[in-house]
C-alpha cells in the first residue's frame, strides 16, 4: 500500500473499523513508515481527545426523570410566551400606523395652502349656515 | 394479525406513556449530553431533549423496535438540532447581536470547570487542559455535518454503525465525515503546538 492509500484509511484504522485485510496492509505500512506513524499518532491524539471531553457533563444538568406532562407544560408556557410577543408586536405596528397618519394630517393642516382652502372652506360654510339660520328664522 | 401488534393497539395512553417514560430514562443522560457537544450550551441542549421527547412521543408509533431507542430518539434530537441551526442562520442574518461573544466565554468557562485533568506536574495538566480546550473549540467551529460525525464517535463513543444510524447516512459517509473532521482538528492543533503535542500524551 501507498502513502496516499494510507493516510485515507488511518482514521479509520484508528477506530479498527477496516476490513481485516485492510487493517493488516495499514499496520504493515505504518511499521516500515514514519511520516504515516506520525499521522497516525495525531489521529489518536485527537481520538484520545476528544474521549476526555466525553468525560465532562456541564453541572447544569436537568433534574433526573422526565415527566412528559412537564416538558408539555414547559412547550406550551413558551408557546404562549410567543403569541404575547406578537400580539404585542402587532400592536405596537398600530400605533405606529396611526401615529403616521396623523402626523400626515397635521402637516396637511399646518400647510398654509391647506390652510387656506380650509379657511375658505370654513368661510363658505359660514356663509351657508348664517343663509340657513335666516331661513329657518324665516327671515327671507 | 400477530398477538404483539393487537396486545400494542389495545395499550392505552397512560400505559404507553409509562413505556415511554421508562425507554426515555434509561438514555436521558446520554440523550442530554449528546445535545450539549452539539450546541455547546447546557439551556439550549435541555430545550433540545425537552422537545425531542416531545416528538418522539408524539411519533412513537413510528419506532421499530428492532432498533435501539436511543439512536431513534437521537435521531430526532438531531434532526430538531438542524432545524434551530437553520434558524438561527437565518435570524443571525438580520441581528450581528445573535448569540454575542460573552455567552461563547461564558460556555466556555462552564465547560473548562467541569474539566477534571490528570498528568504529572501542574505544567502538564495546564497544557492538557489548554489542549483540550482547542480541540473542544475546533470541533465547535467544524461545518455542522462534520461535527455531527465527530461528536457522535469520537466525543460520545458510538460505533461507525451506530452514528450511521443517528444520521441516517451510509456508513462510507460517516468514515469519511469523520477522517475530514479529524484532519481539520489536526491542522488546528498542528498550528499551535507543533511537535510538542505528540510528547504530551505519548
Ligand atoms: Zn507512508
Amino acid at each position: 500500500m501507498q502513502c496516499h492509500e494510507v493516510s485515507q484509511k488511518i482514521s479509520a484504522f484508528v477506530d479498527e473499523e477496516l476490513p481485516p485485510w485492510e487493517y493488516r496492509e495499514v499496520a504493515r505500512h505504518l511499521e516500515i513508515c514514519s511520516r504515516c506513524r506520525a499521522e497516525y499518532r495525531a489521529f489518536a491524539l485527537i481520538k484520545v481527545v476528544a474521549r476526555e471531553i466525553g468525560k465532562v457533563t456541564p453541572k447544569k444538568i436537568p433534574e433526573r426523570g422526565v415527566s412528559l406532562e412537564h416538558v408539555m407544560r414547559v412547550l406550551r408556557f413558551r408557546k404562549t410566551l410567543w403569541v404575547i410577543a406578537i400580539l404585542f408586536g402587532l400592536l405596537v405596528g398600530i400605533f405606529l400606523i396611526l401615529g403616521w397618519q396623523r402626523s400626515l394630517l397635521d402637516e396637511q393642516i399646518l400647510n398654509p395652502n391647506h390652510l387656506s382652502a380650509f379657511s375658505e372652506d370654513v368661510l363658505t360654510r359660514t356663509q351657508v349656515r348664517v343663509e340657513t339660520l335666516e331661513l329657518v328664522t324665516g327671515e327671507y | 394479525m400477530s398477538g404483539e401488534h393487537v396486545a400494542s393497539v389495545e395499550r392505552t395512553l397512560e400505559e404507553e406513556r409509562l413505556w415511554f417514560e421508562e425507554r426515555v430514562r434509561e438514555c436521558e443522560t446520554n440523550l442530554f449530553r449528546f445535545a450539549y457537544y452539539l450546541t455547546g450550551n447546557a439551556e439550549r441542549a435541555k430545550d433540545l431533549v425537552q422537545e425531542a421527547f416531545l416528538r418522539a412521543f408524539q411519533y412513537r408509533h413510528s419506532f421499530d423496535s428492532r432498533y435501539p431507542f436511543e439512536s431513534w430518539i437521537s435521531a430526532i434530537l438531531l434532526n430538531i438540532y438542524r432545524q434551530h441551526e437553520r434558524r438561527d442562520r437565518f435570524l443571525k442574518f438580520f441581528s450581528a447581536l445573535w448569540q454575542n461573544k460573552d455567552s461563547e466565554e461564558e460556555n466556555e468557562e462552564d465547560f473548562m470547570e467541569q474539566l477534571r485533568c490528570e498528568g504529572e506536574g501542574p505544567e502538564t495538566i495546564a497544557l492538557r487542559r489548554q489542549v483540550i480546550r482547542d480541540v473542544y473549540k475546533a470541533i465547535g467551529d467544524l461545518p455542522r455535518k462534520m461535527k455531527e460525525v465527530i461528536v457522535l464517535c469520537d466525543i460520545m463513543g458510538y460505533s461507525y454503525e451506530e452514528a450511521s444510524e443517528v444520521i441516517g447516512c451510509p456508513i462510507g459517509t460517516v468514515r469519511s465525515r469523520l477522517h475530514r473532521a479529524r484532519r481539520y482538528v489536526k491542522k488546528v492543533l498542528e498550528a499551535a503546538y507543533g511537535d510538542e503535542l505528540l510528547r504530551l500524551w505519548g
